[in-house]
């Protein structure tokens, strides 16, 4: 084994938040341990520091876990005003070609891009949060709405109400 | 030759009554998406939209007409003949257990009314009816 394959093992664990959490936390109790080796009038304290980070540890994983596994990944979520972004850019681009269809085709076409950005098997769930985010925006900016649509169908001659 | 699948919602035709998809009966489909596509003798499955009980392939039929737009339409439209109405559905749940048909734009783009299928599934989904016992249509020109 030559000598750079520990530092390398070391810096492959440290490559996201949740290595660096579970390396630094038996550096951080091993310094505070000769320090209450060496220093006798503070030693409780710092053996109370020692057992009390372990759960303090424990909970900080379990929180982020709970609220924010993307953090422990060390994925950046991809955040809701870049999803308005590209959806403003996506409607600006293709809203004047799909204007010169019939209205309810128009309504259709931005409806099917909103479901199939939203609908594939492949991708991560941060993913999925931001295309549900652009479909979302995208009926907005087209003032389209799923119940008004009346296309799926044959063509049926509309009643006039008396 | 091209195959569609066109899709309707209960509310507008209910694919499930006895006298939708009569053989040899004309009617007139919303024709939204792959217009330039659509061109007489093509094929076309009729599928009904919905609950998963009911969702699938009711038949298929031919069009019969290129699209066209009439005033009071939502949409253009194309005239197809209804030719064969399956004895039982082909449900949607079984299309989707099929590696080849799984990928069929149906099944993501649930607010769309006309769906162009490859070659491929094109082939795939005339075995499958045709597993079924189910008259199937011929798909000797198909290309694409």
């Amino acid at each position: 084994m030559s000598a750079t394959e520990p530092r390398t093992s070391i810096i492959d664990a440290v490559k996201t938040p949740l290595g660096f959490l579970v390396l630094g936390l038996p550096v951080v109790d091993g310094t505070v341990a000769s320090l209450a080796l060496g220093l006798q009038d503070y030693r409780p304290h710092l053996i109370w520091t020692i057992i009390l980070s372990i759960p303090l540890f424990m909970l900080i994983v379990v929180v982020l876990a709970a609220w924010r596994p993307e953090a422990l990944r060390g994925d950046r979520p991809l955040q809701e005003s870049n999803a308005n972004q590209l959806a403003s850019d996506l409607f600006l681009a293709l809203d004047g070609a799909l204007s010169n269809l019939e209205p309810a085709e128009r309504a259709e076409a931005w409806l099917t891009v909103a479901d199939v950005i939203t609908t594939g098997s492949k991708g991560s769930v941060s993913y999925f949060t931001f295309c549900s985010a652009v479909a979302s925006r995208l009926t907005v900016l087209a003032s389209v709405s799923r119940r008004s649509l009346n296309t799926r169908g044959p063509i049926r001659p509309t009643t006039t109400q008396p | 030759m091209n195959v569609f699948v066109f899709q309707s919602v209960p509310d507008k035709l209910n694919l499930r009554e006895q006298d939708a998809i009569s053989e040899g009966q004309k009617d007139t489909w919303c024709a939204t998406r792959y217009r330039s596509d659509m061109k007489p003798g093509d094929i076309v499955f009729f599928w009904m939209a919905g609950d998963e009980y009911f969702r699938g392939l009711y038949g298929w039929g031919n069009i019969i007409s290129t699209p066209y737009i009439k005033p009071g339409w939502d949409s253009h439209g194309v005239d197809v003949i209804y030719k064969c109405k399956f004895k039982k559905p082909i449900m949607a749940r079984s299309l989707r257990e099929d590696k080849e048909l799984s990928g069929m734009l149906i099944f993501r783009a649930p607010q769309a009314t006309n769906f162009l299928l490859e070659a491929a599934q094109a082939k795939r989904l005339n075995r499958l009816i045709k597993d079924h016992g189910e008259i199937t249509p011929s798909l000797e020109e198909v290309k694409r």
